[in-house]
């Protein structure tokens, strides 16, 4: 069963002929592949692929906060879909990935676009005078703030998770460049 | 012969690549957009600060950061305490005190957005980071969007006015 697997594998992925049909030269073969042209070309291929897919579409995001519990938790995985708002801008409701630094971004959620007021009440998310109903905020907060108008270009982006002091919250108006993406 | 045909051809489009691609960078070398990328880069690179850096390099950075303001610019930070119109010489001066404070810093840009208004005005946004230690070992990591408007002077560019702002601004 397994030198069947083996061979399957080997004749699936590197499509050379070999004499030695045993469980052992199955294996060589697959964990020490001939350097053959063909060989270094579907390497260049994965490789190719690997770097469009994680590098530029797919990115890998480890979340280190606990500012999008529980929607996101903590020390949770996902992925970044950067394709996501090429062809349209972030509504409201989505949540979103802010690009920091290279290494670091910040993951919100879009309450407001542009040209709306913005503004918390005891804890109450108002925006243009209107209370939102926010079912994703778990925990309630006492948050204060005066209201604000969103610029031209920007979007105002909040956690979800409202548990800790204003101040130790990083939310507010940020510009649609620094968006690259969704999460998964 | 049809061989050589194709090699003559092959290398004639490689030379044809490589003199596009020259004269691109050439044309592109001259351009406003290239002028601004290095005005940017001579601001980050004199605002930067190696632990074992020369006494004369730290100086000449200095003085040649005077060069890329305008005779009054306006600097406009969230803090009360930082924001007014400097001269050159004033911005040279807070430079050095800054130069003096840090024990090495790095300075860096990117996400440029540039928004040409022809014939001699020009805005960039982008986001600056500075990332070092101060003299009593504190270390410093500090991330923020800064708007840049700049105006042509004498054919050079020169910032007029630096509005700093957090990437999330409350």
């Amino acid at each position: 069963m397994i030198e069947k697997l083996l061979l399957l594998i080997r004749r699936v992925f590197f499509c050379h002929r070999s004499d030695d049909e045993t469980v052992s030269g199955a294996a060589r073969n697959f964990f020490l592949p001939r350097p053959t042209r063909g060989f270094f070309l579907r390497l260049t291929g994965v490789v190719v692929v690997s770097v469009v897919v994680f590098g530029v579409l797919l990115r890998p995001c480890v979340i280190d906060g606990a500012s999008m519990v529980p929607t996101y938790p903590e020390h949770g995985f996902t992925f970044c879909l950067r394709f996501k708002y090429w062809f349209s801008p972030p509504k409201v409701g989505d949540v979103v990935v802010i690009r920091y630094t290279n290494r670091v971004y910040y993951l919100k959620r879009v309450v407001a676009v542009a040209g709306d007021v913005v503004e918390f009440r005891r804890g109450v998310l108002y925006v243009n005078g209107k209370p939102q109903y926010e079912p994703y905020v778990r925990y309630v907060s006492d948050w204060e703030l005066p209201p604000r108008k969103v610029e031209p270009g920007h979007v105002y982006v909040v956690g979800d998770n409202r548990s800790m002091p204003l101040e130790e919250h990083q939310f507010g108006q940020v510009s649609l460049g620094k968006i690259i993406g969704a999460p998964w | 012969m049809v061989r050589r045909f194709r090699r003559w051809l092959v290398g004639l489009v490689l030379v044809a690549i490589a003199v596009g691609g020259a004269g691109w960078y050439w044309f592109y070398r001259q351009s406003d957009e290239a002028a601004i990328h290095r005005l940017l880069e001579q601001l980050a690179y004199s605002a930067s600060r190696a632990e074992k850096e020369k006494t004369s390099t730290g100086l000449w950075k200095v003085h040649s950061v005077g060069e890329l303001f305008l005779p009054e610019t306006e600097l406009e930070f969230r803090t009360e305490m930082f924001s007014g119109k400097y001269s050159p010489e004033e911005i040279k001066s807070n430079l050095q005190r800054f130069r003096q404070v840090m024990r090495e810093s790095t300075v860096r840009y990117r996400d440029l957005e540039l928004t040409l208004t022809p014939p001699d005005q020009a805005t960039v946004v982008f986001t600056g980071q500075l990332i070092g230690r101060t003299r009593d070992g504190r270390r410093v990591d500090e991330v923020r969007n800064l708007v840049c408007s700049l105006r042509k002077s004498e054919g050079k560019w020169k910032v007029a006015r630096i509005s700093v702002r957090d990437i999330l601004e409350k």
